[in-house]
């Protein structure tokens, strides 16, 4: 049996984020449609989430080959069309099933964790 | 380090960009390239500034070219178990696409393997044996069945003799 290494915890939550960002994505579309650096620079707000911005732009490439979103080109007053990204139908849906189970995982492990660390605080 | 312009920073990250992604479909790699450049157009219009230090912060924070790229290579989609089985069919496939004679012999070693009515040994001789003769599938893959009705037989009598070495072969 291999034990746990300082490195797994990192380990861990790295393919966490890497699991979760592209629900991320979508969940940044649920109300409105967003063009692809709107959407780089809003999830690098979010601490912790993204470690290289370009790795965003191959995920939304290929959210759209999966039909979980849309593109559409406008014209922009600073420069160049921008490309804006919108959830479809099997996006919104997707969306709302990672929702719910992420909700779950996320209190099962808060419980348990939460708990393990009120046990440390009463024993020492 | 010294310092260049920034226009040839830029160039230089997206022809690195371009060579990383040169494993991707045509269109998925000019279409990434296309892509990073105007995120980087655009980051620098939102920061105001273009010179040296801007690029850099932008460049930085995309992530290195090679990464990048690798994001767009992607894992390989679909269930480990699907691409097992293909994998288990084409083999099968390829085994069983050679010539009658070969395909009956290779048929008939695994059967012969498969069967556990044999011990190791007089299995290994029977495809051995199989082998040097003709028809020899129907034999060994038969040999249990047609052991009683024909006994005169003379590839079955190697065959036989092992097959007889095994209680309940019947």
């Amino acid at each position: 049996m291999r034990y746990m290494e300082h490195g797994d915890a990192r380990n861990t939550l790295s393919q966490l984020r890497r699991g979760t960002v592209e629900y991320c994505v979508l969940a940044l579309l649920r109300d409105e449609e967003r063009y692809g650096f709107d959407l780089v620079r809003a999830l690098s707000q979010v601490d912790g989430l993204v470690m290289s911005e370009g790795t965003i732009y191959p995920l939304l490439s290929r959210l759209r080959r999966e039909h979980l979103v849309t593109t559409s080109w406008r014209e922009s007053a600073a420069g160049p069309p921008r490309r804006y990204y919108r959830l479809t139908e099997a996006g919104r849906a997707a969306l709302a099933d990672f929702t719910k189970e992420w909700s779950r995982f996320r209190d099962a492990v808060d419980t348990l964790l939460i708990k393990e660390n009120d046990h440390d605080h009463q024993a020492s | 380090m010294t310092t260049r312009h920034p226009d040839a920073l830029v160039a230089d990250y997206l022809r690195r960009l371009a060579a990383a992604a040169a494993a991707l479909p045509p269109d998925r790699q000019t279409e990434l390239v296309a892509e990073i450049q105007a995120h980087i157009a655009e980051a620098l219009e939102a920061a105001g500034a273009a010179a040296d230090v801007a690029v850099r912060n932008v460049l930085e924070r995309l992530g290195s070219p090679e990464e990048i790229a690798a994001a767009a290579a992607g894992p390989p989609t679909g269930p480990p178990q699907a691409r097992g089985k293909l994998e288990i069919a084409a083999l099968l496939v390829l085994a069983l696409g050679g010539v009658l004679p070969i395909v009956g012999w290779a048929v008939g070693v695994v059967l012969v393997l498969a069967s556990e009515a044999w011990s190791c040994a007089t299995r290994s001789s029977a495809c051995c044996s199989a082998c040097c003769r003709r028809s020899s599938w129907w034999r060994s893959s038969s040999c249990r069945r047609i052991r009683a009705s024909s006994p005169t037989r003379r590839g079955a009598a190697s065959v036989r003799s092992s097959g007889s070495s095994s209680p309940g072969a019947l």
